[in-house]
C-alpha cells in the first residue's frame, strides 16, 4: 500500500515537470556553461602544448620517417623505431619516399591528436616495449599508406592494414570456419576459386547462389532483412524465412540490384580474411610490396594484390589458404594450466593434512 | 582401510553421486541435440551450454567435499580417534576417497561427452573436444573439492581465521577506497587467482565441446 502511495506521489511530482517540456532559459544556461568549459579545456590544452614544446626533443629515424620524442626517454623508443624502420623499408622498398619528410611525434601516456598543420602526436604506454613502439608507429603508417590505395581496394579491406599478423591470421581462421556455408566452406575444403568468390575478389554472376547454400541463404536474409525491407520485399523475406528458397534468392537479388557495392561487401569472408590476403601478398611480394599495392589509384583489389605479390591471384590464394588454415586459435587449457590446477589441488589437499586438531562442537 | 572408508563414503553420498552423474551426462546431450545449421550457430549453442560445466564442477566439489567430513563432524571424530592411525593419515584416506568419487563423476562426464559427440555431422573446420572438456571438468572439480575439504577439515578456530581474513580484506578495500586510492585489492586478487598459473585459471574462458 505504502509502495503504491509512493508511486502515485512520484507520478504527481514528475508528470507536471515532464509536461512543461525543456525550459529555454535552462538550455541557454547549460549552453553557456558548456562554452565556458570548452574555453577552459582549450586553455589547458594550449598550456600543455606550450610546456610540451619546451621539453627538449630528439629525432630518431624510423626508415624514411622521422620520429620526435622526449630526449630524456629517447632510449626507450630507439629500438622499436629501428624495427619499425626495417618493416617500413621492407614493405615499401623503392616507394619508401612516400614517407620521406614526414614527422611523427610520440608522447608518453597521452592520447593521439592530428590537428591540421601540426605534427601528428601518437600516444605510447608509460613504459613501452620495443614491440609497443614498433606497433604504434606501424599503426600510424598503415592507415596513412592505405589512404593512398584505390577507393575500391579501401572499400574491400574495410579498415587500414593490420600489422599484428598472428592475431589477424587466427581471426581469419575463425572467420573462414564460421562464415555462412557455401563458397566459404568450399574454400575451407580447398577450392581456391571459391576462396576468390568468398573473399569478394571475383564478381559472381549470381551472388546468392555463389555465396551461400540454401540454408545459409535463409540465414543471410534473416541477418539482412531487419535493415532493409521495403514494400513487397517484406513479404518476400517472410516467405524466405518460412523456408521458400526462391524467395530468398529473389530478396537477395533485389538487394544486390539496388546497391552494386554490396556484392563485394557481403561476400562471406570479412575484414580479417581480406586483410590477411593483403599480408600474404606483401610477404610474397617482398621489397616494395606495399608500395606496389597502393601505387595504382584505379586498381581493383585483385589487380592490386597481384601487383603487390608479383604473382597471379591463384598463387596468392593458395599461400593464403595454407597459412590461414594452419593458424589455429589459441587454447586456454594448455598442459601448463592443467598442471597448475593439479598443483593447487595438492596444495589445498596438503593443507588439510597439516593440522593436528579435530573440529569438535 | 582405504576400501572401507571409500565404501562408507560412497554409501553416504550415493544419491548425490547419481544426481551429479545424471547432470554430467545431461549437459553434453542437451548441448549437442538438434544442432543449428551454421557453424557460428553451433559454436554459440555449445558456448551457452558450456557454462554449465564449471557450475557442475563447483557443485561436485562442494557436495563431495562437505559430505566427506559430515559424519566425522556429527560424531565428534570418535570413530577416527579409536583408530590406531595418526590424524594426517586418516585425513589422507578421507581425501583420497573423496578424490576417487570426484574422479568417478569426471569419468561419467567424459563418457557423456563422448556419447554426445559420437556420430556428430559437423561442418568442416569444427572439431569435438570431449576429452579436453572432461579433463578440464575433472581437474576443476578436484580443485574445488580440495578447497572445500581443506576448509571443512580445519577447526572452528581455523574457519574463524579464514572468515576474519576475508573480513579484513573487505575492510582494507573499504579503507583504501575511502582514502581515494585507485588500488582495488579484491579485484586484483580475483584476477590473480583466475590468471595463468593461478588456482582458478581453468575456470576462465568458454568450455567448448565443439570448437574450431
Amino acid at each position: 500500500m505504502r509502495t503504491i502511495a509512493f508511486l502515485v506521489a512520484l507520478v504527481v511530482v514528475i508528470e507536471p515537470a515532464a509536461a512543461q517540456g525543456p525550459d529555454v532559459n535552462a538550455l541557454r544556461q547549460r549552453t553557456e556553461r558548456l562554452r565556458a568549459l570548452t574555453r577552459a579545456a582549450e586553455r589547458v590544452e594550449s598550456e600543455a602544448r606550450r610546456r610540451e614544446a619546451q621539453v627538449p626533443k630528439d629525432t630518431i629515424l624510423a626508415g624514411p620517417l622521422r620520429v620526435i620524442v622526449e630526449r630524456s626517454r629517447a632510449h626507450q623508443v630507439r629500438e622499436g623505431a629501428e624495427q619499425a624502420g626495417e618493416t617500413i623499408q621492407s614493405l615499401l622498398g623503392d616507394d619508401a619516399y612516400l614517407l620521406e619528410g614526414r614527422y611523427l611525434q610520440l608522447a608518453f601516456g597521452i592520447g593521439t591528436s592530428s590537428g591540421a598543420g601540426q605534427i601528428p602526436v601518437v600516444g605510447l604506454p608509460g613504459n613501452p616495449s620495443a614491440d609497443d613502439v614498433r606497433r604504434t608507429i606501424m599503426g600510424w603508417v598503415g592507415p596513412l599508406l592505405a589512404s593512398r590505395a584505390s577507393a575500391e581496394l579501401r572499400a574491400w579491406t574495410g579498415i587500414p592494414i593490420e600489422v599484428d599478423s598472428v592475431r589477424i591470421f587466427r581471426a581469419a581462421h575463425v572467420d573462414l570456419v564460421t562464415a555462412l556455408p557455401g563458397a566459404a566452406s568450399r574454400c575451407l575444403a580447398g577450392a581456391l576459386t571459391d576462396c576468390g568468390i568468398a573473399l569478394g575478389l571475383e564478381a559472381p554472376t549470381s551472388p546468392p547462389h555463389a555465396y551461400w547454400d540454401e540454408h545459409a541463404r535463409r540465414e543471410a536474409v534473416r541477418r539482412l532483412a531487419p535493415s532493409w525491407t521495403q514494400g513487397s520485399l517484406e513479404q518476400v523475406s517472410v516467405a524466405c524465412l518460412d523456408g521458400d528458397d526462391p524467395s530468398c534468392i529473389a530478396y537477395l537479388d533485389a538487394r544486390f540490384a539496388a546497391n552494386a557495392g554490396l556484392v563485394r561487401q557481403l561476400a562471406p569472408l570479412g575484414t580479417a580474411s581480406r586483410q590477411t590476403v593483403l599480408l600474404v601478398a606483401m610477404r610474397l611480394g617482398g621489397s616494395g610490396a606495399l608500395g606496389r599495392l597502393v601505387s595504382d589509384p584505379s586498381a581493383n583489389p585483385r589487380r592490386a594484390i597481384e601487383a603487390a605479390a608479383g604473382q597471379p591471384i591463384e598463387q596468392v590464394l593458395a599461400t593464403w589458404h595454407g597459412t590461414v588454415t594452419a593458424a589455429n586459435p589459441e587454447r586456454r587449457t594448455t598442459p601448463g594450466a592443467r598442471l597448475a590446477t593439479l598443483f593447487w589441488s595438492l596444495i589445498f589437499g596438503a593443507m588439510a593434512l597439516g593440522g593436528t586438531r579435530w573440529r569438535v562442537g | 582401510m582405504f576400501r572401507q572408508i571409500l565404501f562408507t563414503q560412497w554409501r553416504w553420498g550415493a544419491p548425490l553421486m547419481v544426481l551429479l552423474g545424471i547432470l554430467a551426462i545431461a549437459i553434453p546431450v542437451g548441448a549437442l541435440s538438434t544442432l543449428p545449421v551454421t557453424p557460428s550457430g553451433i559454436l554459440d549453442r555449445v558456448a551457452f551450454w558450456g557454462w554449465l560445466y564449471p557450475m557442475l564442477a563447483v557443485l561436485t566439489g562442494l557436495l563431495i567435499g562437505t559430505s566427506t567430513w559430515a559424519a566425522d563432524h556429527r560424531g565428534n571424530h570418535v570413530y577416527a580417534l579409536t583408530l590406531p592411525v595418526p590424524r594426517w593419515y586418516y585425513a589422507l584416506l578421507r581425501y583420497g576417497a573423496g578424490v576417487v568419487l570426484t574422479v568417478a563423476v569426471g569419468v561419467v562426464a567424459w563418457i557423456g561427452a563422448l556419447f554426445a559427440t559420437s556420430g556428430l555431422d559437423l561442418p568442416t573446420g569444427l572439431q569435438t573436444f570431449a576429452g579436453a572438456v572432461a579433463v578440464r571438468f575433472l581437474l576443476t572439480s578436484v580443485l574445488v573439492y580440495s578447497v572445500v575439504f581443506a576448509m571443512a577439515s580445519g577447526t572452528n578456530r581455523t574457519a574463524g581465521w579464514i572468515l576474519a581474513s576475508l573480513g579484513g580484506l573487505i575492510l582494507a578495500e573499504f579503507l583504501v577506497d575511502a582514502f581515494g586510492s585507485e588500488v582495488n585489492i579484491l579485484e586484483t586478487l580475483a584476477i590473480l587467482a583466475g590468471s595463468a598459473g593461478g588456482p582458478f585459471a581453468l575456470f576462465s574462458g568458454t568450455w567448448m565441446l565443439v570448437a574450431i
